[in-house]
């Protein structure tokens, strides 16, 4: 039955733009679908110019309090590209395990807290709480122990102190990655039951289906994250993180002050779904029969299953520490931090963020101090893929009420993992 | 971990809606207070706050709020005694609301055993560090207040 729709679901918010989301219909015919975003500038590549390159780590670490390790590791990176440092494997090592302490925080964060509410029928996690008690207990016992894991390897939960270009300020003793391994070992029961209970309503995932370009890392022999060139689902052709520029082909748009980007086609996707997407079989044993268990199978082009990969991805991300832990168990780790001597140079790296691919350039004079940055983040190599996937879903939906228009387009938002823009956080109350 | 926390909510780029931190700050420099009391920085992570209760004896919160007082006062409540008019959309990690941590905390069994929350009417919120000159100068009162709450016997709940 032809529809006549007008939604303009605006988060609240007091001082800075969310994404605004308008669908205009009348009598079945769209007239306008789009999504908006509105939120300032934060000029983080400006704040870093005239910086040293060992200040560059703590500056762009709060681009994001969710992604900050990921940003940061991101930025040192760059700097040991643009510097030429080679840092041991054991760093390595330890970096891989405290990147996954973030993707392990936010992908738990995300499905328990933002996704499972609507699959549940619940308006938040705090009714949630009410009906699906020992499930929220989980989802937050996991976001605990990866905070602490954070802490263990960070220095803290967010805005890390031990992750600096040439490796680590301080690396844990023997006996507390013992500890770390041990703790591990027992959140796999715990994020399996969390599996099981999504499972349990994956019938409330929404079917849309959109041919989708997907961009990732992709690097022989594992399931990227923290290395390997960058990866396209259109093409095998690869390239390097120093030609990040080639791939995002960043543009501005009249309806966002955030930079779109596209390669192949209009859009692309990145985020847990490209992983899987371009990655999956280098799987590990769990997270491989995770996938299996929600039907991912082979490529996937419905937005909606993101969060479903992001489970999967926590299964590998803890069976994958486990192997890391394992291999440096009983070990005195030695060589975790070469010296760094500044230098003139240019230096790019990619990094996957919870939410997708993450590029840093950075450019230093001799005295090693920033002369230009450029940082092209996962949410905005988005937005332009989630308008894509709007204009394709809003005509199906004119049949439905207004009401399941709107959660739809708001469940498909978030199924993105949007990380738009920090808000405020203050109380409004009234008294009783 | 001490039996006891301070923890600040609040984002110091927005203008008052950076008073807990900037208490918190006033607080650090009490060395006796940080001895026998967590001081923590929660900024915007409703999930730190969260975390922060479990297994605590007491907590106190100090958080920027529109409670319809004068612009910088300091208002002492318990849990109970105030409820939740701000609306959220749910999108973003990034959002949060001190009373909806405290009622999760209460429903998983793992809140501390007592709670008190000072919350601080704003008078300017919006883009920009640093606090309004109005709650600027009264920073020194604020952090005397809470250091009450744990360093003589605590004031009833007005």
């Amino acid at each position: 039955m032809p529809r006549t729709v007008h939604l303009d679901i605006h988060p609240v918010t007091r001082v800075e733009g969310h994404g605004q989301l308008v669908v205009r219909a009348s009598d079945g015919r769209v007239e306008r679908a789009e999504w908006l975003v509105p939120e300032a500038p934060r000029f983080f590549e400006a704040m870093v110019r005239a910086r040293r390159w060992d200040e560059i780590q703590p500056v762009v670490s709060r681009v994001c309090g969710i992604c900050s390790i990921s940003h940061s590791l991101a930025a040192v990176k760059a700097v040991e590209e643009a510097l030429g440092v080679a840092i041991s494997d054991d760093a390595r090592m330890l970096r891989v395990l405290t990147h996954y302490s973030e993707l392990l925080q936010s992908h738990v964060l995300h499905v328990g807290y933002l996704v499972a509410p609507d699959l549940m029928g619940a308006p938040s996690v705090v009714p949630l709480a009410q009906t699906n008690l020992d499930l929220v207990k989980k989802v937050v016992g996991l976001h605990r122990a990866a905070n602490e894991w954070s802490d263990l390897l960070a220095g803290r939960t967010t805005h890390p102190l031990t992750l600096v270009p040439g490796g680590f300020t301080r690396v844990p003793a023997p006996r507390e990655l013992e500890g770390l391994r041990r703790r591990l070992a027992g959140l796999v029961p715990m994020a399996t039951e969390l599996a099981e209970a999504v499972l349990a309503v994956a019938g409330a995932v929404p079917s849309f289906h959109r041919d989708t370009e997907y961009v990732a890392l992709r690097q022989a022999g594992e399931y990227a994250f923290t290395r390997g060139d960058i990866a396209s689902s259109d093409t095998d052709e690869s390239r390097p993180a120093g030609e990040f520029e080639s791939v995002a082909n960043e543009y501005v748009t009249p309806q966002s002050t955030a930079k779109w980007t596209r390669w192949h086609r209009d859009s692309y996707a990145v985020g847990a779904l490209a992983r899987y997407n371009l990655n999956r079989a280098e799987l590990l044993p769990l997270a491989s029969k995770w996938a299996g268990m929600f039907g991912l199978g082979g490529h996937c082009d419905n937005p909606y299953m993101n969060s479903v990969a992001q489970l999967v991805e926590c299964a590998q991300i803890l069976e994958d520490s486990q192997r890391i832990l394992d291999s440096l168990a009983g070990r005195d780790l030695k060589d975790t931090r070469v010296e760094v001597h500044p230098a003139a140079g240019e230096g790019a790296s990619a990094v996957e963020a919870p939410r997708g691919i993450l590029f840093h350039r950075y450019a230093f004079d001799e005295k090693g101090v920033c002369q230009s940055a450029n940082l092209c983040i996962p949410t905005n190599q988005n937005h332009g893929n989630l308008q894509k996937d709007i204009e394709s879903l809003v005509p199906g939906l004119l049949h439905l009420g207004q009401d399941e228009i709107r959660l739809r387009l708001e469940m498909l938002v978030r199924a993105y993992d949007p990380c738009i823009s920090c808000s405020t956080h203050f109380l409004k109350v009234r008294f009783i | 971990m001490k039996q006891d926390a301070v923890v600040a909510l609040g984002n110091p780029l927005m203008g008052d809606e950076g008073a807990g931190p900037a208490v918190l700050e006033r607080l650090r420099v009490d060395l006796d207070l940080g001895e026998r009391v967590d001081l923590i920085d929660s900024a915007g992570s409703s999930m730190t706050a969260l975390h922060a209760l479990s297994g605590r004896r007491k907590v106190v919160f100090v958080d920027c709020g529109y409670m319809g007082e004068e612009p910088g006062t300091l208002k002492r409540f318990l849990p109970r005694q105030a409820v939740s008019e701000k609306n959220m959309p749910r999108l973003s990690l990034h959002e949060g609301d001190l009373m909806q941590v405290l009622e999760m905390a209460e429903l998983l069994g793992d809140g501390a055993r007592e709670v008190v929350v000072f919350g601080i009417e704003p008078e300017r919120l919006g883009p920009g560090a640093g606090l309004s000159a109005r709650l600027r100068s009264r920073l020194d009162e604020y952090a005397r207040r809470i250091r009450a709450e744990f360093m003589e016997q605590a004031a009833p709940a007005r």
